[in-house]
């Protein structure tokens, strides 16, 4: 509604506001929005260190999308996703349970969430400790497991590793969903009689089923993004067993400094991040 | 996010109401579990080097030792790693702030050409991976001879897209007339920020430094990038001095340094876990 001062007021606002945004908006777009315009345009051309930098088209595209590295390295990262996310949904779910249930439960929430902040370089240390042959994990199972270097083993105990990191933000994010429940269906199914696995069953489930989603979303992120662990424990090995994207990205660029195929690579990474987080964007909006 | 008030009852008696003392035991069973590996590093950086691994995980009987800090901690320039660790990621949390504050009243209190678009665009940095605009950024600073310095590892993390996010959503959700008293009162945008704005948001603020300040204490691939001589190396990157040939590693040592990595952020972690836990569910994103 226009009044005789509003339109002075407003281009004065307007200033102020452009003023307060400015100086971040342009640290942003140096240290964020240009950069991704500039893997953009490197992912088309055979930059490297030390070499005249030519643009090449989709000759990248081409070479990555076939190379049995990449393929590889992708594959290895959906496997982690996988190994993140179905096993992640499903303790999380079965834990977030038992903490709902219980009264003064939150140190629990607090115990399973302090992997999520602790360094992941100590994380890896301890871990690489742990998985020795007298580390504790053969210890408590009884067995004399090569974890680390043996092919059946090296994917299942990097997986481990992130789903002790990571379990604790997905147990709060079942949380939050739980207790967005409103009790009164809970109040009315115990009137018509209903047993609390009948309960369990025919409210909490249906109703949690779009936040179990939406974790198995976020997990499959989580693992396209996971560098350090595997960076430090297995260093890819054995073989290329363990490389994920995000390490094979990192070696082709500052081991290779072949910044061309990295940066199509890096590309490729972004095209799945995105993906994945436009679905968890569309779950953030609907959730009850 | 709405938050129910009421607590609910799923669950109750499947695990809780029938059994209630299975329910306790089997979510301390599992929290014992998930916290061996972190106190167990922690009782290695006081045990001697040979008992380690030789001792059982619940043997708490020592002998202990300071050894492991007091001649491991030599091998390397610890200190100046520590405190590279504390420069990094204090002076980016401190600008993070300044930043997310500003941007966040420009986007939630006033309105300009450009303000949704550019939203976006802060919106669309919160989901790139940062493998994504890495070697940009290194080609950037390679150039502006910034590689092997402390600016070079700070710059990047001057701004927080997160912070610009979770500043903005706060600062829409105060009311209006407090502001606008401020106005009445004869303040000038600016001052309104200084003397209401900034101070309302003490809150957010300290989320938003915890979770900052452990971020980029925690960071290991820019680093691993920028810090190419030991004297700027920070601690996950310095921490990985210590790792020897195969089987020549100390662990003692590793985890006596580790010991100053880890417990700071569990320190942080302790005070502010409440809205720590509730900024991650905030996005949805791991961050």
């Amino acid at each position: 509604m226009p009044k005789p001062k509003a339109g002075h007021i407003s281009r004065r606002e307007s200033r102020a506001g452009i003023l307060f945004v400015l100086p971040t908006m342009l640290l942003l777009a140096a240290f964020s929005l240009l950069p991704i315009l500039g893997s953009l345009g490197i992912s088309f051309s055979n930059y490297s260190l030390g070499v005249p930098m030519k643009f090449n088209g989709l000759a990248n595209y081409r070479s990555v999308l076939g190379d049995s590295d990449f393929r590889a390295a992708l594959g290895t990262t959906l496997k982690l996703g996988l190994g993140l996310a179905l096993p992640g949904t499903l303790i999380a779910f079965v834990v977030a349970i038992a903490i709902n249930a219980g009264r003064k439960t939150n140190i629990f929430t607090s115990i399973f969430f302090a992997p999520v902040i602790y360094p992941p370089v100590v994380s890896a240390f301890i871990w690489s400790a742990a998985y020795r042959g007298d580390g504790f994990v053969n210890k408590i199972l009884g067995t004399n497991i090569e974890w680390l270097t043996s092919y059946k083993w090296a994917l299942f105990s990097i997986v481990l590793v992130m789903l002790w990191t990571n379990l604790g933000f997905y147990i709060v994010i079942s949380l939050t969903g739980l207790r967005g429940i409103s009790a009164s269906y809970y109040e009315a199914a115990s009137i018509d009689g209903a047993n609390r696995w009948k309960q369990l069953r025919w409210i909490t489930l249906p109703l949690i089923k779009p936040v179990l989603l939406f974790i198995g979303i976020v997990a499959t992120g989580d693992a396209l993004q996971v560098f350090t662990q595997p960076y430090l424990l297995t260093a890819g090995g054995p073989g290329s067993s363990t490389r994920v994207l995000a390490s094979l990205i990192y070696e082709s660029s500052f081991r290779s400094f072949d910044f061309g195929t990295s940066s199509t690579m890096a590309m490729v990474l972004l095209t799945l991040a995105l993906l994945i987080s436009s679905v968890q964007f569309a779950f953030l909006r609907t959730r009850p | 996010m709405k938050i129910a008030k009421v607590q609910n009852t799923a669950g109750k008696g499947v695990v809780g109401g029938t059994f209630p003392i299975v329910n306790y035991l089997a979510l301390t069973i599992l929290a014992i579990a998930f916290t061996i590996p972190i106190v167990w590093s922690i009782k290695a950086a006081f045990l001697k080097s040979g008992d380690i691994f030789a001792k059982p995980i619940f043997d708490f009987s020592g002998p202990w030792t300071m050894q492991n800090f007091t001649v491991g901690l030599k091998t390397v320039p610890f200190f100046s790693f520590f405190l590279n660790s504390v420069i990094v990621a204090g002076v980016s949390t401190l600008v993070i702030l300044i930043t997310s504050l500003t941007a966040g009243y420009g986007f939630a209190c006033f309105n300009f050409r450009w303000k949704k678009t550019l939203f976006a665009l802060v919106i669309a940095s919160l989901l790139m991976p940062f493998e994504s605009i890495m070697i940009p950024l290194f080609i950037g600073e390679k150039q502006l001879h910034l590689i092997d310095s402390r600016l070079g590892i700070i710059l990047p993390a001057t701004v927080s897209a997160f912070g610009i996010f979770m500043m903005r959503q706060f600062l829409a959700a105060i009311p209006r007339e407090l502001i606008d008293a401020a106005y009445i009162d004869g303040c000038g945008f600016f001052a309104a920020f200084r003397k209401i704005v900034a101070p309302l948001a003490k809150a957010p603020m300290a989320t938003l430094a915890a979770i900052s300040f452990l971020g980029n204490w925690n960071n290991y691939l820019w680093p691993l990038i920028v810090a190419q001589s030991q004297n700027i190396y920070t601690l996950p990157i310095g921490l990985t001095m210590f790792r020897g040939n195969e089987g020549a590693t100390n662990y003692g040592y590793i985890f006596a340094a580790s010991f100053f990595a880890g417990i700071p952020a569990l320190l942080i972690f302790l005070l502010m876990r409440r809205s720590i836990i509730q900024s991650y569910t905030l996005t949805g994103l791991n961050l």
